[in-house]
């Protein structure tokens, strides 16, 4: 009995109906179409659904008449019957040869390749199977996650790859269409090892038995399957994997660790058991530690405590400032600081120069040297003034020479304070711009007479001069020893006196034992000696001021001296914490 | 060519002052002749030094840079210094007060000042490098050289600290006499070399 099957919703319809009973879809025409021809049929595969798609929703409603789809071979093989008694129906009204049992002839074959061939059913039913495994893998997604990730810990390819994974099995959750198409690396691994390449699995031109890939993972999981390397690995990565496993063998395994290992999993497995270990080596350890480290270092309260010790030196150094000027105003102005004892030891040479000083005659000639600038007058004045006050005698003839520019004034200026000066004959020889030239022009200026050079108010050379002694008022060492090496060698008979400051006095007293100096007094301390001579001097008052002022100077650099000492500590661990 | 000529005048300045030493009378007026032309050169160096550093704040005035101001305050006290050393003399009251109370008080603070740079100069040097030898050292020997300067421990009635201190005392001395004679040594070397014209200091190589 022929009938006509409605292309649209597979309903039976009358053979003359023109619409279908069912979704009323237009029937004309179909009987011209349904009708293949016998060479068509013996020449090609059915194939109409891999040609088109969109066959499939009707040979699923009519495959859906006879029963449910089996997954297991019986079913398979039904599922050929079905889809056999279908097509019989489909096409029972065409023109093929009948057996005697009434079956058709195509039916007939096919139930022949069934019974040969698995999958005889091609490829609607591999399609089904594939649509099927797709649905089982997304039953087993969280158990096929873990299984992937134990496979990535175990390779050593950390969590990224696991996020990566779940990425993947995410978006194959969310749509299979897509995963068929692209799989995720722990797939074709396993692919791999199982020896079956993506195409092929596409195609499903593989042979599916009971070997499945679930039976597979699961005869995995119970240890009855045992892990085989991946074919075709990197070898540098390999080599990589195996220095890296060498720091776990040292410590953890005496025989070394293996590509992958054998885990034992049971039903009580935590997702800690499941973490990715990472093999860590030292150096990468060491940043690590350097980065948690700085970390830390940059989340502590470094900064206020930087800002407190900024404050806490402010306010020493303004108390230590006011110490200061108040000790030093006290004993200035007041006479506050108490007397230290004080011996008046004298200085080297000091008899000497004292009983040279005490044997100049009442009409005897001097010559006095400036070589000391306007800042030291105070102190070149505190040294000088008592022995040029025992020295000089009213009377005397003192000829001045400078070197410096303002000598002259300072040494008239110096004069002035010294008793019975007021019939001194002050000669000013003038001002020669270095002590080598004038030295030298002294000496030698006795042959020649005034000349472009002369000491200005000369009229006769020094070297005809009857000096009784030379003083040497100077704050220069460089100075002090030109004058001493040219006087001391072109007027030898001359004795020469050095008046200078207290920096200047350790490297001009080795003339004095060498001889070429009769006597050498320096700074304050040598004053003090002087006072003793009975000078009309506020010593003890500038003394006990300089000894405050020295107390406070050895008290400051002391303190200073540990600050700094912490503050460079600080500097050192900084400087220490920047280059790690 | 230019080289021979410096040198036979060095050689010749060099030989004559050396003999002077030796032949004082035959060859002072030679040398006072060589002093006086040594004295207005570095003179005239002076003056053309001063003439430059004049020159430059004339610039910096006309040409209203920055800090014209004390430059004008720089050249009125020196034009006010010149005319007033030009035309009164040495002795005479005024110009001397005003030397004396002008620049024996700047004097002294700029030297008030450099004490204090120096001691915190001799406080960074452990801010720097810290506890070395360099460092302990210097400031072990400044306390010393306080201390004893200080006079607090200088005693007629402790012969020992007297003898500790004498000894302490001539440390520097041996210090000095050492750098005395380095020095005396090195300008004996220095003088051969410019005499033999291995050293050229006055040009060229």
């Amino acid at each position: 009995m022929e009938s006509l099957i409605c292309p649209n919703c597979g309903a039976e319809n009358e053979p003359t109906a023109k619409r279908c009973k069912e979704c009323n879809a237009l029937l004309v025409g179909l009987h011209k179409e349904n009708k293949p021809s016998t060479d068509d049929l013996k020449g090609k595969d059915i194939n109409f659904l891999a040609n088109n798609d969109q066959d499939l929703p009707g040979l699923l409603h009519a495959l859906k008449q006879d029963g449910d789809i089996t997954t297991d071979g019986g079913g398979v093989a039904g599922e050929g019957e079905g889809y056999a008694s279908r097509e019989d129906e489909a096409f029972g009204d065409r023109d093929l040869s009948m057996d005697e049992e009434g079956i058709p002839e195509w039916l007939q074959r096919i139930r022949k390749r069934a019974k040969k061939e698995t999958d005889a059913a091609g490829e609607i039913t591999q399609k089904l199977s594939v649509t099927q495994e797709n649905l089982a893998e997304d039953k087993l997604e969280t158990h096929d996650r873990s299984f992937a990730s134990w496979i990535e810990s175990l390779r050593g390819e950390g969590s990224e790859n696991e996020q990566e994974l779940e990425t993947t099995s995410e978006k194959t959750h969310g749509d299979d269409a897509e995963t068929a198409q692209k799989d995720p690396g722990w797939l074709s691994k396993i692919r791999k090892v199982k020896g079956i390449s993506p195409g092929e699995y596409r195609k499903g031109s593989y042979q599916k038995t009971g070997d499945s890939l679930l039976q597979w993972l699961v005869a995995l999981e119970e240890g009855r399957e045992p892990i085989q390397p991946i074919p075709g690995e990197n070898a540098g990565e390999s080599v990589e994997t195996e220095s890296d496993e060498k720091v776990v063998t040292d410590t953890d395994s005496p025989e070394g660790v293996d590509l992958t290992q054998k885990i034992t999993m049971d039903g009580k497995s935590t997702r800690a058991d499941l973490t990715p270990q990472l093999d860590v080596s030292r150096e990468e350890q060491a940043h690590a530690d350097l980065f948690s480290s700085t970390v830390l270092d940059e989340k502590s309260s470094r900064a206020p405590q930087q800002i407190k010790t900024k404050s806490t030196n402010w306010v020493i150094r303004l108390m230590t400032s006011f110490l200061f000027l108040t000790v030093l105003s006290l004993t200035l102005f007041t006479g506050w600081f108490p007397e230290l004892e004080t011996g008046n030891l004298q200085p080297p040479g000091w008899f000497a120069l004292i009983d040279s000083i005490e044997n100049f005659p009442e009409d005897g000639e001097l010559l006095l040297i400036a070589d000391y600038q306007a800042g030291f007058a105070e102190e070149i004045e505190l040294v000088a003034l008592p022995i040029l006050s025992e020295a000089i005698r009213p009377g005397m003839a003192l000829s001045v020479v400078s070197s410096k520019p303002a000598g002259f004034i300072l040494i008239r200026q110096l004069l002035t304070a010294v008793p019975n000066s007021e019939n001194l004959i002050i000669n000013d020889l003038g001002y020669v711009p270095s002590p080598g030239f004038a030295a030298y022009d002294i000496v030698n200026i006795k042959q020649v007479g005034p000349g472009v050079s002369n000491l200005i108010n000369s009229t006769l050379p020094v070297s005809d001069m009857d000096l009784d002694g030379a003083f040497i008022l100077t704050d220069s060492y460089e100075g002090g020893r030109l004058w001493i090496e040219q006087l001391s060698a072109r007027l030898p008979q001359v004795p020469l006196y050095l008046l200078v400051t207290a920096q200047v006095s350790p490297m001009l007293l080795p003339y004095q034992e060498s001889g070429q100096v009769v006597g050498v007094a320096a700074g304050i301390a040598d004053s003090l000696v002087m006072d003793s001579l009975g000078n009309e001097l506020e010593m003890p008052r500038l003394w006990r001021a300089y000894q405050a002022g020295i107390l406070m100077l050895i008290a400051a650099i002391l303190v200073g001296a540990i600050f700094s000492l912490n503050s460079f500590r600080v500097k050192k661990m900084d400087g220490a914490d920047e280059l790690e | 060519m230019r080289s021979i000529l410096a040198i036979i005048i060095l050689l010749s300045v060099a030989l004559i002052t050396l003999g002077g030493y030796l032949f004082e009378d035959f060859l002072a007026p030679i040398l006072v002749l060589i002093v006086d032309w040594g004295l207005l050169i570095l003179g005239t160096t002076l003056l053309m030094g001063i003439g430059y550093l004049q020159k430059t704040h004339i610039q910096r005035l006309f040409q209203s840079q920055k800090g014209a101001f004390l430059s004008a305050v720089i050249l009125l006290t020196f034009s006010f210094t010149l005319i007033s050393g030009l035309i009164l003399p040495l002795q005479n009251e005024f110009f001397s007060q005003l030397i004396l109370n002008i620049q024996v008080p700047v004097e002294a603070s700029l030297l008030a000042v450099l004490a204090v740079v120096m001691f915190s100069a001799s406080l960074r040097i452990i801010h720097t490098q810290g506890v070395n030898l360099l460092s302990i050292s210097f400031l072990i020997s400044a306390l010393i050289a306080l201390v004893i300067k200080s006079g607090i421990f200088q005693s007629q009635s402790n012969p020992v600290a007297t003898q500790i201190l004498a000894f302490v005392n001539r440390l520097p001395l041996a210090g000095a006499r050492g750098i005395l004679i380095g020095m005396a040594l090195g300008g004996l070397l220095v003088g051969l070399r410019v005499l033999l014209a291995f050293d050229r200091p006055y040009g060229e190589e």
